[in-house]
């Protein structure tokens, strides 16, 4: 025990004196207190000092709740909405394998991607028959309204073919097209020493046919990727219309004005004809697009890229080995793999990037709120002077 | 040759895990403390003192682990006592604060009276009533200045103010206490 040092000790000789320390006079009872403060502090022999700071924390409940409701807030609101854009943008752009029409890359909504891999399945199980047939290329759908059932849809597709004879493949598909229904070849080349090792075809085909000529592609050489996706411009018809309509009646009622004033001052018939000039040419204009529009809608774009056979795939044996079906698994998980990382990459920057005023502001207030614990755990220890 | 343990071996023991270590440091100090607590509580609250002390060990406990070193181990526990016996008063309330306070009143008026005083009272069972009037500031002071296992200087560690200070306090302590008894009682 630290004795205290007599120097400065208060007498208890004299009568008051010992009264007085015999009021704070330890008694010659065993020291028990402790042991029922130990159970009562924990109910166990082991001292209290490991779950201290779980006690702290029980007992900062009350003030931490508010900050942690604010947290989930700004979480759940302004965080969480974000977390499926990214995936969704990065999800749409893998099926994109060309952007040789400028229409068909603006939406993808009816979209659907066979990734082959160096699997040659010339006959895929999931093939475009299976799409809901394209609606007819008739001009006149353009004036149904969205709630109707048929919708205006800009489908495209993308073959990838592998031949041992890129000329003759590309000469077969040269002639898929059916010139009285409209149908064109947007572009087409051949590249390579000759023979030609890949060519690149853009058909631009029948809406209806669209399924029958990605079926008699498939049957030009082996299919190693093939994707397929479709624009909704529905919503753009719809608008076209609505403006074309106005435009419409505002150049009958120029003209209604014009003809009910034969005798009007040439200053005014001028302005008149002015606005009527303007008026129909944005009729051209509107019509033009709504052209364009039942164009693209009524022919589908397929772009079809051949390949000579062994340049840049390998063929598979008919009945493969064990081996080769693991490399070929492992080569798909590879892809697959590392296409999933870059999404993830994408996503958690755009998120990143997206919340970064938040993130700096949760990090402002997790610093705030670490260095309050530490100071009132710091504080916890140090008992304050008795207030007298 | 061993060498006995300090109180903050014991306390750093007990940090660790050593519940005897708790069991020898409350045998150095617990029949002080609950001294202590008799003092500051007053005569016939052996219970509430008790509570205080217990009260006292639980924070000991809890806060083994984080004590610093600030101050002696045994500085730290006294005040830790001093805090929970004027919290075990404060928690009795305000009414009975007040009905003691009326008490105290009659008995300082009575104090101030010789005649008033009854004959078989002994002197230490005045002085324990004249130190229950004295204002807490003052009763505290008394108490632990008077504390056998406490000198002046660790008294004012305790209550954290300078070692004048103290002395000021328990000299003008002194004086009313000695003015709250019978003069022909204090030698």
């Amino acid at each position: 025990m630290n004795e205290p040092t007599t120097d400065d000790r208060p007498t208890f000789d004299d009568p008051l004196g010992s009264h007085l320390a015999a009021l704070s006079e330890p008694g010659n009872e065993p020291a028990t207190i402790w042991r029922e403060a130990l159970t009562k502090s924990h109910g166990a022999s082991k001292p209290r000092v490991d779950r201290s700071s779980g006690k702290r924390l029980l007992t900062w409940n009350s003030r931490t709740l508010p900050v942690a409701a604010i947290l989930l807030f700004v979480v759940s609101v302004m965080i969480l909405p974000q977390l499926g854009k990214p995936r969704g943008t990065a999800h749409s752009k893998v099926g994109m394998d060309y952007a040789a029409n400028e229409t068909m890359s603006e939406k993808s909504k009816p979209e659907t991607q066979f990734a082959m891999g160096a699997a040659r399945d010339s006959k895929p199980a999931a093939s475009f028959a299976a799409l809901p047939p394209p609606p007819p290329p008739d001009p006149s759908a353009l004036s149904i309204t969205p709630d109707a059932a048929t919708r205006q849809v800009i489908r495209k597709a993308t073959i990838e073919l592998a031949t041992k004879d890129v000329p003759t493949a590309f000469a077969k598909t040269s002639l898929l097209i059916n010139e009285s229904l409209g149908e064109f070849i947007e572009r087409s080349s051949l590249r390579g020493r000759t023979p030609f090792d890949t060519s690149e075809i853009v058909l631009r085909v029948s809406a209806s046919r669209l399924g029958s000529v990605l079926t008699q592609l498939r049957e030009f050489g082996t299919v190693t990727s093939e994707s397929a996706g479709g624009d909704d411009v529905t919503d753009r018809v719809v608008d076209l219309e609505a403006r074309l309509r106005n435009e419409r009646r505002i150049e009958s009622e120029l003209l209604k004005l014009l003809d009910s004033r034969p005798n009007s001052p040439l200053e005014d018939v001028l302005k008149l004809r002015a606005e009527l000039s303007r008026v129909r040419l944005g009729i051209e204009q509107l019509d033009g697009q709504k052209q364009q529009l039942s164009r693209a809608v009524s022919l589908a774009t397929v772009l079809v890229l051949i390949r000579a056979d062994g340049v840049s795939v390998q063929p598979t044996p008919p009945n493969a080995g064990l081996g080769e079906y693991f490399n070929r698994t492992m080569s798909k998980s590879w892809t697959s793999g590392v296409k999933g990382l870059a999404d993830s990459v994408s996503m958690f920057l755009e998120n990143l990037l997206a919340g970064l005023v938040w993130w700096i502001l949760l990090l402002i207030v997790g610093v705030f709120g670490i260095a309050l614990l530490k100071r009132a755990y710091r504080a916890a220890a140090s008992e304050p002077a008795p207030r007298l | 040759m061993d060498h006995e343990p300090t109180d903050a071996d014991l306390l750093k023991q007990f940090a660790q895990g050593k519940t005897d270590a708790l069991g020898a440091l409350a045998e150095r100090y617990e029949s002080s403390l609950l001294g202590v607590a008799r003092g500051l509580l007053g005569a016939g609250r052996e219970d509430l003192a008790r509570d205080a002390v217990q009260d006292c060990w639980m924070r000991v406990i809890r806060h083994a682990g984080r004590f610093r070193g600030d101050s002696a181990v045994h500085t730290w526990i006294y005040r830790i006592l001093v805090n929970r016996c004027l919290e075990k008063r404060d928690a009795e309330g305000r009414a009975a604060k007040n009905a003691a306070s009326a008490g105290s009143n009659a008995s300082n008026q009575d104090s101030h009276d010789p005649s008033s005083l009854a004959l078989s009272e002994d002197l230490g069972q005045q002085v324990a009533r004249a130190v229950e009037t004295l204002p807490e500031s003052m009763r505290v002071v008394l108490i632990l200045c008077y504390h056998r296992g406490l000198t002046h200087q660790q008294s004012a560690e305790v209550l954290n103010i300078p070692l004048g200070t103290l002395k000021t306090r328990l000299y003008n302590a002194l004086a009313r206490l000695r003015e709250s008894l019978t003069p022909e009682k204090i030698p």
